[in-house]
């Protein structure tokens, strides 16, 4: 059973929230039993005033306990209501990230590639935020200023309504010039944050463009752009904050008419007997509150427009139509794969073509080399023989249809590592298990094949040693190397691996070929490279030139043959020379 | 700079400058925090008039009564405006005084400084850690100090009217203050326990996003999908260490006012047959519930103010750091150093093993000899990395050789001062950099020196006179506002337009016609052909097919000349050139 996850049925925001209606009835209850009993504060207050300044000992006691308890009463359910309803709302978001999350996973590739991580990040984090954030508020506003105000108001009424009328005449007014006053100070945040942004990106500028501004002598120039916005920003800050407290006085104004009418009419009351001083005393405090709350009143439904636009952007990435998978009902056993025959491949990203009518064939225990000039279609190539993305043509494993092979059996099939290698921020070991099952021969073997034994060995950690976030903490031959030996370690059918020597050097680059023959001796493993020298002891090689085979063959052909790849192997042999000399 | 100098406080400085100019809100914030403090009692005592007075002895007027009380909510709400107006416009100066000393400080900095720093930790300096130095003014000091004399104005009221209930709140007062410095200091490490947790959530999320061809290719949806449930359990439990004390919080701090004021009114109840009994009047009860209530609130504030100065102390630490950063000494003799070098004569560019390197101490140009003499037409080459960039930001002057000596007629183009350099070299790099402003502040750079006519024939020289003509506002127009946006390649020219508005002898252009489509590029190669007589240029070229027009060319290869001749000679000679040209021809990556 998984912890977190979408509500049975329909997924609507409604269903996710109610997936935790204990939570919620519970909440529920406590914030209605807080904000009506709290009406009783203030009189059990002016109860005690009462028998404090007449009243018996044991009355001025038991007026002071029943205050007291009363106050604990209420203050509780509001603790019950508070800790229930974050609880709640801690176990939506929850459920909704991870309901995402899952849904993104399960995309298949070529949809996934039309995301940006930027985009689906800011679905998972802000967006998710901002809907639980808004919801959670409305609801304890709804209990916490509007029921409030409600029991406030009604006791104000049973108790006086003349008074509580003529007083409040003025308190819509506090609501009104909130709202009114909205627009303008939202103008006035908004002129400072684009001042602000101004200057941010001013700033920004003038850091990564310093070498341009030092050699033509701009600094001073570009300094004073950024102090001018800067000057701006602060200018629409006092602004924003001169109009927000001027309010202030304002709102205590029309509060302190009411209160007037309050003192005036209530001290009335009380000369008349029909008011002790304690009800007075409770009916102003009341009275007070019940202002106070006016101006909080009109903030609720504010940031609603925000979070429907962010529940819409969570639902499109939340459906399940791009998430079909191929049954797996298929027994044929794959890991004994003898044969994979490419022929007449076409294959395209989007409406580009980038490669057409391919034909190869490799044996288990051999391995092929793939070569080309830049945008040839090396990683393109690769790609296809994933089966993540549709291809015309055929590709074809012990002549089964990569296309019609189920997911989980490709999976375990195929090992990859692509030429931007991607760790995750665990340690070695498990990044290159890579949730399998730990087998410590199969591990020492591959991290020797892979070339990483004297790395590991210079870690203090050893294999436990972190690879921090994107694997930044090793360096990038490191990284380059684990992802290797990750695809390496599962020991697949058809191992590919997509300019795996970029970092390395060429020593260490033809001992890992050799390994890589001794290992994958009933595999068949398929690498690209722009690098020729990696080519002299696989079995069969690829020249691609713009998405169409050029030239294949052994090395040895290929330099009889005297044709591109002779010429580039030339060349790569001179640069290297030249270099080492030098 | 000397080192007294760098000791300087910022934020004292600050302070200085806007007491200097705004020396009235100083004395504004002040006086209201003081009269603030006093005011803050006057609704209290007002009740206890107008509950002794008419409504229980029926003597005074008890709606001149009930104005009163009005007139002193609104003096506390005038006062309050004031104070925080005053605190706003103090704050907000002192933040643009140190904004300012902070780009004054950029500008000292050296080269390396910009190399070594990511732009986004020198970017946070200006705003996040200058954020946490702002609530100093805006939450911090003026606040706590606002608080502390409330408190005090209370204490005074309550002793006044009963020394009893003052004696109450006095001993009340710690354990409201460490009931609420207790749970705002346990809410403040949770959150930073519940960040840390929601800094692990985005990290995880990234990652499977970013990595998630990779998780797909092998099939462990599931593994991740389960990883992310426990960084989200995770999270879930700190949010709930949290909530536990955020719920409480208010909670228990109203249960504790309701018994201290029941207590207080307990012990000032006015009854006849107890001993601890004081005998107060009712207004005077109604009165110190009311205080009471007052109390509590600038109480707890101060429990957030003292986090709130805390967190700005630490901000103020972190600005400090970058006020330390050791600036460049460069102008330290100016006078003795300067070129003494006339811009119109021409100057031979000499070399000598150079060495150069970056922070990381790898030797990016390792010992470079060569000469560029006037008025010659060199092109440099190689691969990425080879150090051919470094080499022209060596000639430009941005950074000194770490050895060897670089000599532009005799003197060191890094000692060139910063307002003359223009008058030397112009300088195009591949980027091109324009700047907000119009076309001619952006052949300019607001040097007033240079005049409209200048501009034109600049203009016209890279052949956009007539372009410009027939914009609206000609030279004037403000460049990517409205419907005005220059092509690649037009900025392009404009960028070389600025560098030979003032005619320098030197020429440095970085590749300029990578990323162009042939007809300009073919505009553009004519309209370095129509600035290079009687210059020198020295032209970095990518590829060896950007190599036109050059008397020699000069091939690099891990920070050293490996190959120097006429393009013919190179290419009759089967090496580096040859064999660059051979790849680049095939499409091939020369790395």
């Amino acid at each position: 059973m998984r912890k977190f996850g979408p509500p049975k049925g329909k997924e609507t925001l409604v269903q996710f929230l109610l997936k935790y209606k204990f939570q919620f009835i519970v909440s529920s209850v406590a914030g209605i039993f807080y904000n009506t009993v709290i009406v009783l504060g203030p009189i059990f207050l002016g109860k005690l005033i009462d028998a404090a300044a007449g009243g018996t000992t044991e009355l001025v006691l038991l007026s002071a306990l029943y205050f007291v308890g009363v106050t604990s009463f209420f203050q509780f359910a509001r603790f019950i209501k508070r800790w229930y309803m974050r609880d709640q709302f801690n176990h939506v978001a929850c459920d909704l990230r991870q309901t995402l999350l899952d849904r993104i996973l399960g995309y298949k590739l070529p949809e996934l590639e039309k995301e940006t991580v930027g985009d689906l990040m800011s679905r998972t984090v802000g967006d998710i935020t901002l809907v639980v954030d808004t919801v959670m508020s409305t609801i304890n506003e709804g209990w916490d200023t509007w029921l409030l105000m409600l029991s406030y108001f009604g006791v104000l009424l049973y108790m006086d309504w003349k008074i509580t009328l003529l007083a409040s005449l003025l308190v819509p007014g506090t609501l009104l010039l909130a709202h009114m006053m909205r627009n303008v100070l939202y103008r006035y945040s908004l002129s400072s944050r684009q001042s602000a942004s101004i200057a941010h990106t001013g700033l920004q500028r003038y850091l990564s463009a310093i070498s341009v501004l030092r050699l033509f002598g701009r600094e001073e120039a570009e300094k004073s752009t950024i102090m001018e916005a800067y000057e701006q920003q602060v200018k629409w800050n006092i602004k924003q904050i001169l109009l927000q407290q001027s309010l202030l006085p304002v709102y205590a104004l029309i509060a302190g008419l009411g209160v007037v009418i309050v003192i005036g009419m209530g001290g009335e009351n009380v000369r008349t007997g029909m008011w002790t001083v304690g009800t007075f005393n409770a009916y102003m405090v009341m009275f007070i509150a019940f202002s106070g709350r006016t101006r909080v009143a009109a903030k609720v439904f504010n940031r609603w427009h925000g979070a429907k636009a962010a529940w819409q952007r969570i639902k499109e990435k939340m459906i399940l139509d791009k998430n079909e998978k191929i049954a797996d009902t298929d027994t044929f056993d794959l890991r004994n794969t003898d044969q994979l025959k490419v022929s007449h491949l076409d294959f395209s990203y989007g409406s580009k073509e980038v490669l057409r009518d391919i034909c190869f064939e490799v044996k288990a225990g051999e391995i092929v080399g793939i070569t080309g000039a830049v945008g040839s279609g090396k990683s393109t190539l690769i790609n296809a023989l994933l089966g993540l993305y549709p291809y015309e043509g055929d590709i074809l494993i012990n002549s089964r249809q990569l296309s019609d092979i189920a997911d989980s059996q490709r999976n375990n099939m195929i090992g990859y590592s692509g030429h931007e290698q991607f760790l995750f921020s665990m340690n070695i070991e498990e990044n290159i298990i890579f949730g399998l099952e730990y087998k410590n021969p199969e591990l020492k073997d591959t991290l020797t094949t892979a070339a990483l034994v004297e790395d590991i060995e210079r870690f203090d950690d050893g294999l436990k040693t972190g690879v921090g976030e994107k694997g930044l903490k090793v360096s990038g031959g490191q990284r380059q190397r684990i992802s290797m030996a990750r695809a390496i370690y599962k020991k697949p059918a058809i191992l590919l691996l997509d300019d795996p020597f970029s970092a390395l050097d060429i020593a260490t680059e033809q001992r890992v070929i050799k390994r890589l023959k001794e290992d994958f001796k009933d595999q068949i493993v398929i690498l690209s490279s722009h690098r020729l020298s990696a080519f002299e002891n696989v079995d069969k090689i690829i020249v691609l030139e713009k998405g169409s085979i050029l030239e294949a063959g052994t090395h040895n052909q290929l330099m009889s043959r005297r044709g591109l790849y002779y010429e580039i192997y030339q060349a790569q042999k001179f640069m290297k020379e030249g270099s080492a000399h030098e | 700079m000397n080192k007294e100098n760098q000791n300087h406080h910022f934020l004292k400085s600050a302070m200085k400058t806007v007491f200097k100019h705004r020396p009235m809100f100083f004395l504004l914030l002040f006086g209201t925090v003081g009269i603030g403090a006093i005011a803050n009692v006057w609704p209290s005592l007002i009740l206890r008039q107008i509950v002794d007075g008419p409504l229980t002895t029926g003597e005074g007027a008890i709606w001149k009564m009930a104005f009163t009380y009005l007139a002193a909510v609104l003096v506390i709400g005038i006062l309050d405006f004031i104070r925080e107006i005053s605190a706003t416009v103090i704050g907000q100066g002192v933040l643009l005084d140190i904004r300012k000393q902070m780009l004054e400080h950029l500008q000292k900095l050296p080269m390396k400084y910009y190399l070594r720093v990511p732009v986004g930790e020198t970017l946070s300096k200006f705003t996040a850690d200058l954020d946490a130095v702002n609530t100093l003014f805006s939450a911090g000091l003026v606040s706590a100090m606002a608080d502390i004399l409330k408190i005090l104005g209370i204490f005074v009221a309550l002793f006044a009217l009963s020394k009893p209930t003052g004696w109450i709140a006095l001993g009340a007062l710690p354990i409201i203050f460490f009931l609420s410095n207790f749970f705002r200091k346990n809410i403040f490490v949770k959150q930073k326990e519940v960040r840390k947790k929601v800094s692990d959530i985005n990290t995880t999320i990234q990652e499977v996003y970013s990595g998630l061809k990779i998780v797909k290719t092998f099939g462990k949806e599931d593994l991740f999908s389960k990883r992310f449930e426990e960084k989200l359990e995770a999270h879930r439990l700190a949010m709930n260490g949290n909530s536990i004390y955020d719920a409480w919080f208010p909670c228990i701090m109203q249960i504790v006012r309701a018994s201290v004021i029941a207590l207080a009114l307990v012990v000032g109840a006015s009854n006849n047959g107890t001993t601890f009994a004081l005998g107060l009047s009712i207004g005077t009860l109604a009165a110190i519930a009311d205080l009471f209530v007052r109390m509590f609130e600038p109480v707890e504030a101060i429990a957030s103010e003292i986090q709130t100065i805390q967190q700005a102390f630490a901000g103020i630490d972190r600005v400090k750091g970058f006020f330390s950063e050791i600036v460049e000494d460069k102008h330290s003799d100016e006078t003795e150093n300067v070129i003494h070098m006339d811009p119109t004569v021409k100057s031979d560019i000499i070399l000598n093993h150079v060495v150069f390197e970056y922070t990381d101490g790898k030797k990016v140009i390792n010992k470079a000899t060569f000469t560029i003499k006037e008025g010659s037409k060199v092109a440099i080459a190689g691969r990425t990395g080879s150090g051919k960039t470094t080499i022209l930001s060596l000639i430009a002057g941005l950074y000194p050789a770490t050895s060897g000596t670089i000599t532009i007629g005799g003197a060191n183009p890094f000692l060139l001062p910063a307002s003359e350099r223009r008058k030397y070299m112009g300088i195009v790099p591949q980027n091109v950099q324009l700047f907000n402003g119009s076309i001619l502040d952006n052949i300019t750079l607001k040097d007033t020196d240079i005049t409209r006519e200048d501009a034109w024939i600049a203009l016209e020289t890279v052949r956009l006179g007539e372009t410009v003509r027939e914009l609206e506002k000609g030279i004037d127009t403000v460049i990517g506002e409205g419907e005005v946006q220059l092509s690649f390649g037009q900025m392009q020219l404009l960028s070389l337009a600025r560098a030979i508005v003032i005619n320098p002898p030197i020429l440095l252009l970085d590749e300029l016609t990578s990323g162009l489509d042939a007809l300009t590029e073919k505009v553009l190669l004519n309209a370095i052909r129509q600035v290079s007589s009687n210059r020198t240029i020295i032209t970095i070229s990518h590829r060896i097919s950007g190599i036109i027009d050059a008397d020699t060319v000069h091939i690099m290869d891990a920070g050293k000349v490996v190959e120097s001749g006429t393009p013919e000679e190179l290419s009759k000679m089967d090496g580096w050139f040859a064999i660059y040209k051979r790849l680049e021809e095939r499409g091939w990556k020369v790395g």
